[in-house]
Parts: C-alpha cells; sequence; structure tokens
C-alpha cells in the first residue's frame, strides 16, 4: 500500500502531529484515496488495541497486595531490616531417644517470656558421627536469620559437643549413651516459637538439615 | 542524588525528583512506601510484563524482582534517568530472559491472561472481548520482536513515545516508525483473519 505520508500518518492516528506538519497530513488525506485508506486502516487498528488492553484492569488489587506483602516481607528479612535483635538463650540437653532435659543458661529475655505461642525444640539428628562443622554447613546462617526474622526464633542455634553427655535415668543413675551408627546421635538444637507443630514442622522443612538427617520436633512446656 | 537548583528543575525534573524521594523511602522501609511505590508504578510494569510473557504468573514475578531491585539499588539512583525508565527496561530485559528460557510458540493465546484478570472484569465484558482479543494476541505474537515490544510498551504498558524512546535509546523518530510498521502490520494481519474493522 503506497503511503506519502511516511511516519507522520501514525503520528496523526496517535494525536501526536501537530500545527502545520498536521495541516498538510489532513490536506493529503482529502486527495489521497491510498493514504487514507492507510491511515483508515491504522485508526482501526489502533482503537482496537486500545480498547483490548485497557491498563485498569490489568493489575488487579489482589496482586498488588500480594506483591507488596512479599517486597516487605524480603526487606525485613535483609540486612537492616530487624528491628528487634531479641536473644534470649535457652539450652538444651538431649541424649539418645528417651527424651531431654530443658535446660535455662540465661533467663529468657522480655519478648520471648511475653510470647504467647508455644515453644518448640529442633534436635538436629545426625546419621554420621561425628559431623563436621555441622552448623556451618551451607544455609544454616540463612535459615536462622529467617527464623530471627519472622519472629520465631529468639536466639542462633547452638551446637551440641561431641561427646554424648549423660543420660540420667529415672532411678537418678547415670549412663554414658552410645554414639555411632546404630544410635541417633544429635548435633545441634534450635529453639523457635510457632503456633503448633504443624508450623514448627513447616519450619523445618524450610531448612537446610533434612539435606543431613533428620530433625526432631518437640513442644516445650 | 539530584542537585539542581529550583530555577533549574522543570515539571519534568521535579516529577523525576519525587519518583527518586518515593523510592528511596521504599528504600528506608518508611511505612507505606512500597504500597505507593506499586500504586504508582505497579499497573504499567505488571501490564507490559503481562502483555510479553502472556503468563500472570511470570508477569508477577517479573514484576516482584524488577521492584525489588529498584528499592535496593536506590541510594546509586543518580537521578538522570526516572525510576520508570529503570523499571521498564529492567522489566523489558527480564520478560527477554524468560521467553528465552522457556522457547515458547509465538502464537500463544491468551487464556493465562483471561485467567488472572477474570476476577476483575464484569463478565459481559469478559465475554464481548474474549474472541476479539484472542485474535489481536495472535497477531501481536506474530510480529517480529522489535515491532512487538513498541506495541506492547506503548498499549499494553501506556508508555509515551518519549518513554519507549529514553527505554529503547532511539530517537523519538525511530519509535514512530517502528510502532507505524507494527500498527500496519497488524492492521493487514486482522485484515487477512476477516476481522472486520473497528467502527471509529
Amino acid at each position: 500500500m503506497q503511503n506519502h505520508l511516511g511516519d507522520d500518518a501514525i503520528l496523526l492516528v496517535e494525536g501526536e502531529l501537530t500545527g502545520e506538519r498536521r495541516m498538510r497530513a489532513e490536506a493529503h488525506l482529502r486527495e489521497c484515496v491510498q493514504c487514507a485508506d492507510e491511515v483508515r486502516l491504522l485508526r482501526s487498528t489502533h482503537a482496537r488495541l486500545n480498547r483490548a488492553w485497557p491498563l485498569e484492569h490489568v493489575f488487579p488489587d489482589l496482586v498488588k497486595k500480594r506483591l507488596a506483602a512479599r517486597l516487605q516481607e524480603r526487606r525485613t528479612r535483609e540486612p537492616g531490616g530487624l528491628r528487634n535483635a531479641v536473644v534470649a538463650a535457652a539450652l538444651l540437653l538431649a541424649a539418645g531417644t528417651g527424651g531431654f532435659l530443658l535446660g535455662r543458661r540465661n533467663a529468657p529475655g522480655r519478648a520471648d517470656a511475653e510470647d504467647p505461642r508455644p515453644a518448640f525444640a529442633l534436635l538436629l539428628e545426625e546419621p554420621e558421627w561425628p559431623p563436621q562443622r555441622p552448623l556451618a554447613r551451607a544455609g544454616y546462617a540463612e535459615w536462622s536469620r529467617d527464623l530471627i526474622a519472622a519472629g520465631r526464633s529468639t536466639g542462633q542455634g547452638r551446637k551440641l559437643t561431641d561427646e554424648s553427655g549423660w543420660r540420667v535415668h529415672r532411678d537418678g543413675s547415670v549412663a554414658r549413651p552410645e554414639l555411632g551408627p546404630c544410635a541417633i546421635n544429635y548435633s545441634g538444637w534450635y529453639l523457635i516459637r510457632a503456633a503448633n507443630y504443624d508450623e514448627a514442622i513447616d519450619w523445618v522443612r524450610r531448612g537446610p538439615h533434612l539435606r543431613f538427617g533428620s530433625v526432631l520436633v518437640r513442644q516445650l512446656e | 542524588m539530584n542537585d539542581a537548583s529550583p530555577a533549574h528543575r522543570s515539571g519534568k525534573g521535579a516529577q523525576v525528583d519525587d519518583a527518586l524521594a518515593l523510592v528511596r523511602a521504599a528504600h528506608q522501609r518508611e511505612p507505606g512506601a512500597v504500597e505507593r511505590l506499586l500504586e504508582h508504578y505497579g499497573p504499567r510494569v505488571f501490564a507490559c510484563a503481562m502483555r510479553m510473557t502472556e503468563d500472570a504468573a511470570a508477569a508477577e514475578e517479573i514484576t516482584h524482582d524488577v521492584f525489588l531491585a529498584l528499592i535496593r539499588t536506590a541510594p546509586r539512583f543518580r537521578g538522570d534517568a526516572s525510576p520508570a525508565t529503570w523499571l521498564h527496561r529492567a522489566t523489558m530485559n527480564r520478560c527477554r530472559d524468560h521467553l528465552r528460557t522457556r522457547r515458547r510458540s509465538r502464537t500463544v493465546g491468551l487464556n493465562t491472561v483471561h485467567h488472572a484478570i477474570a476476577g476483575e472484569l464484569r463478565s459481559d465484558l469478559r465475554v464481548q472481548n474474549r474472541e476479539r482479543d484472542d485474535i489481536l494476541a495472535a497477531a501481536v505474537a506474530q510480529l517480529p520482536d522489535d515491532l512487538r515490544e513498541v506495541v506492547i510498551l506503548r498499549f499494553g504498558a501506556g508508555l509515551s513515545y518519549d518513554e519507549i524512546a529514553a527505554l529503547m535509546h532511539s530517537p523519538k523518530g525511530s519509535v514512530a516508525s517502528r510502532l507505524h510498521r507494527a500498527v500496519r502490520r497488524l492492521g493487514e494481519l486482522l485484515r487477512t483473519r476477516g476481522v472486520e474493522r473497528e467502527t471509529i
């Protein structure tokens, strides 16, 4: 299709052509059937494009709110995003499969004492013994930060010593638990706050340890 | 940081300063800043990503990524490019990456797009427009990349000629030329499919 107007044709349709250029273009269209047809085609297609893609319908509120929530959560997790650095230490001693003793090295911090959610101990089990620097493996530091940023943890995870500790039996006697391939070996623990077991387990699944071993989750009183 | 004196600040310059202030507020985690940023730039960014990828989930991910990147890089903004230009350029780059990795056919339909906006459109409008939009979308998908992008930026994201020119590092005349070729080719494609002309 012949077009004597060149790109002025689309500028005319778009309303971008002004002054003398516009007047010349409009005068030409009155005399040239082919250019008039070209401009009619452009106008028709232009109108269709404008009607087909109305901006106000493309960005639903639901998507906007979801994006805002994700962006804010992500920024909170990044350096400088923590508003409080509440550190409360709890010492967890565990041995074997019979259970564990809970002790506190420090008094709980204010946030910990006021948090109504139950506390859960996450005991990191190791299939091989001894593990090499278990909490220094990839993913643990980031997961710890995520827990703190989400308000689920009041402190970092702690590594247990490489010896087996002691099991205190019900009669008061003590014995060394056995370590090795047939026993359950714990390398470390985390103490978190969660609404229930489901949430605590969900956090475990999001963490790095399942690549290395299982995790025992126990609610604390 | 833009240190231009008030005498040098044109309307456009003042707009860029306001935009930069908003981005910095979001960077500093001021309450409500992220929402305002999304309110201001989100529709066009999302629309652009949606039209480019024809995939609502991908469009949402791309929108999230570019806003996150914008907020993070706020301290390094010099004020010579507006956040809008930066956002759209980043969006187009990510869309191109997405399309490259997806290796999708050009004739994909609008099903995912309609799914995403179905909840917002009146049902009668949706029914009326669906068939027509599908044909148009298929025609847009057939355009060469450079023409398709300019159509999406102009009609999908609502960018001005100046904004598209800044984004593509092209003079305004080149943008007009591409748009002319694109709209003409679309018109011819629609005509060959027997689609009736819109009544103007």
